[in-house]
């Protein structure tokens, strides 16, 4: 059962130095207790089935330190990645970094650091403990955790907007960043979370985790973005705990890495809450990407649409999972999903599977996977106005990827999404 | 300018043109009118390119430069750069990708055959606003993905929409009437008599002489069955209106 990646994480577990204290303390042996009864994903847990940890699990990290200043590298990254609109807050390998001059909070958002608090709000306890075992390790390791706040019936316009930055060493270096995210009753939110690994390729290793609560009636715009140079393994978790009428948009892009998962986890537990969900991942080159969905309706009325969409080329590798589960008491709910993946090429490949568990006749569920090629209709219909072939096929490509971010109702978000695919996805996309 | 002889094709094992022959001259409008399913849609994306059907006899030679070429060893878009369009019966839904940028693409697709320096964002906007005001189309649809949601009528419109910017010299159009109203049918066929011009060749299939009200056809030609069975003028396709197909298949012995 023992790897070189579970002997790093725990020798990091007794590093010196990393005073522990409060909330966060908590937080970190209940990550342990959890990872220690665990243990890492083995081959045979069907959630892992088709992405190998083989390679990763082979290799040793030890924590990246904290950076002050900024390498110069790093900060040009930060500029191109940050919008003048957005209200940033930067973590690198997993610390915050407070940029110069940094901006006062808006009115009714708090970021806390949970060194600081004797408690974690009790609202992160509700929900169960996340499922990904990656998310015991990040909950183990995390480097920093903190606290992200909007008060009841607050309504903020600029959207607030997180990186996380993976800097690049010469030595195989691992960081473990961790938010809890709290919507008050009525309050709303745009966010925005960056992930990027830039560098060559040395090998790196990043988990990151989102608790997210939501509670009446509040309303979330969330995208998150993910990207990895070809040596970085990155896993991020996002659970989500909605109550009644609750609305949540989200959106992810992932351009993938050596090993780039994510695991969403949603829970509709107030009546008449409702979920949005979308991603892409476009891949080229001998990426890779998973996205895990686990939504449960766990209260009547709910509402869920999920729509994922990948773009393989080259030798890449994508695995979408979506399981939607509803409870029995779940009346009325309304589901749906769906996950189309293109492969433009012969040797790209995509394991997809949707999964639906009912206890309850009163539903409406609708759900289905494709896998295919461009079609032969519409390529013959561009280049017979004058578009050459592989062009074509690049537009066809880009239009399929639009046709989903076109859908992210927020303006800024959807820049954003576009440009990340821009600079981060593969060049098929850039057309 | 346009000289298909002895035309046999077909799609998937099954024979669908049999022997077609048509020549069209610069400068003059043809009609090709016959029953539903005798292979008028065949023709015209055999000449555009369409990879589904094969030519298994045959030729197609189009005058490019002053000299014939054949037609059948060309892609659909070098096809297409050497003047030749296709107005789809059943226009093509592209999801994600704006009319803009897709007539953006092909115009300077064009451009760069034809060694004209490519055109910037901006003069293409204008180009094609212009474009669209001339055949009446509302601004709204060059940001519109190409054809997603557009009516029967309004994906017609679309296609003219196309041949005005890329100024076609060899053009078919498969029933471009239909499904449209009848100021449409009007507008439309205005437009398209404003596209023609000395150095182009006219191809129109239809099912009814209303379009041809609009646009005066030199030459009519009836398929049926995979051949040309009868050719004529203006006057034959006010006969076939009156009295239908009954009486040139008797002739024509099929
Ligand atoms: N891709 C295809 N696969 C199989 N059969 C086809 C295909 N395309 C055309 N056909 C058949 O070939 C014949 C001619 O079709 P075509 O579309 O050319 O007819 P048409 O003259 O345009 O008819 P309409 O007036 O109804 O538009 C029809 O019987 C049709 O079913
Ligand atoms: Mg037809």
């Amino acid at each position: 059962m023992g790897s070189p990646l579970l002997d790093s994480i725990q020798a990091a577990w007794s590093l010196p130095g990393r005073d522990a204290s409060g909330a966060w303390d908590r937080e970190r042996r209940t990550g342990r207790d959890l990872v220690a009864a665990r243990g890492l994903p083995q081959k045979s847990e069907e959630a892992w089935r088709h992405t190998s940890l083989a390679d990763l699990a082979a290799q040793s990290f030890i924590p990246a330190p904290p950076q002050a200043p900024l390498p110069a590298a790093l900060v040009d990254r930060l500029t191109e990645i940050l919008d003048a609109g957005d209200f940033p807050l930067v973590f690198v390998d997993g610390f915050l970094h407070l940029p110069g001059g940094s901006r006062a909070l808006p009115a009714g958002f708090h970021a806390k650091d949970l060194r600081g608090e004797a408690i974690l709000p009790p609202v992160f306890q509700q929900a169960p403990d996340s499922r990904e075992p990656f998310e015991a390790v990040n909950r183990s390791l995390c480097d920093s955790a903190w606290l992200l706040t909007v008060d009841e019936g607050v309504r903020l316009e600029a959207p607030i907007h997180v990186v996380n930055l993976h800097s690049p060493a010469a030595a195989a270096r691992m960081s473990h960043g961790r938010l809890y995210l709290r919507l008050g009753r009525g309050a709303s939110l745009r966010f925005l979370s960056s992930h990027l690994a830039p560098g060559a390729g040395a090998p790196s290793f990043a988990t990151h985790a989102v608790r997210a609560f939501q509670d009446t009636e509040s309303r979330l715009e969330f995208l998150h973005a993910s990207a990895g140079n070809p040596g970085h393994s990155g896993v991020q978790t996002i659970s989500v705990h909605q109550k009644a009428k609750s609305f949540l948009d989200f959106t992810a892009v992932c351009a993938g890495g050596l090993l780039s998962r994510l695991s969403l986890e949603h829970l509709l537990d107030g009546e008449g809450a409702e979920a949005r969900l979308r991603g892409l991942y476009p891949l080229d080159g001998a990426k890779h990407n998973d996205i895990h969905v686990h939504l449960r309706h766990a209260a009547p009325d709910g509402k869920s649409r999920q729509t994922f969409r990948g773009v393989l080329d080259g030798k890449s590798r994508a695995v979408f999972t979506g399981k939607v589960t509803v409870d029995k008491g779940a009346h009325g709910t309304d589901a749906g999903q769906s996950n189309r993946t293109l492969l433009l090429s012969p040797d790209a490949r995509v394991d997809a599977r949707p999964q639906l568990e009912i206890y309850n006749d009163d539903v409406k569920c609708a759900h289905g996977a494709t896998t295919g090629q461009l079609r032969e209709e519409e390529l013959f219909y561009l280049t017979s106005r004058g578009i050459p072939r592989e062009q074509a096929r690049a537009l066809l490509a880009a239009g399929f990827v639009e046709d989903l971010l076109g859908a992210i109702p927020e303006g800024r978000l959807r820049l954003h999404a576009r440009a990340w695919l821009a600079q981060h996805g593969p060049s098929a996309q850039k057309a | 300018m346009l000289e298909i002889k002895d035309l046999h094709v077909e799609t998937g094992g099954v024979p669908i043109l049999k022997g077609l022959d048509l020549t069209v001259k610069a400068g003059t409008v043809h009609a090709v009118m016959g029953p539903n399913g005798s292979g008028k849609s065949t023709l015209s994306k055999v000449v555009a390119g369409d990879p589904e059907y094969a030519v298994t006899q045959g030729t197609v030679t189009l005058e490019i430069n002053g000299r014939p070429k054949n037609l059948l060893d060309m892609s659909p878009d070098e096809r297409a750069r050497a003047g030749v369009f296709l107005g789809f019966q059943y226009p093509v839904e592209i999801p994600g990708i704006s009319n803009t940028v897709f007539l953006r693409t092909a115009f300077n697709a064009i451009c760069k055959a034809q060694g004209i320096p490519e055109m910037d964002e901006a003069k293409f906007d204008a180009l094609l606003a212009e474009k669209m005001a001339r055949i009446g189309m509302k601004s709204d649809f060059a940001g519109r993905a190409v054809n997603v949601d557009f009516s029967g009528g309004e994906k017609k419109r679309n296609e003219i929409l196309q041949m005005a910017v890329l100024g076609p010299r060899l053009a078919f159009l498969d029933e471009t009437d239909s499904g449209l109203d009848v100021d449409s049918l009007r507008s439309i066929g205005d437009s398209i008599t404003r596209l023609k011009h000395p150095g182009m060749a006219l191809v129109l299939i239809t099912h009814y002489q209303r379009l041809l009200d609009y646009v005066k056809p030199d030459v009519i030609h009836v398929l049926v069955q995979g051949r040309i069975v009868k050719s004529g003028g203006p006057e034959l396709a006010l006969e076939i209106e009156k009295n239908g197909y009954d009486r040139i298949l008797q002739a024509a012995g099929v």
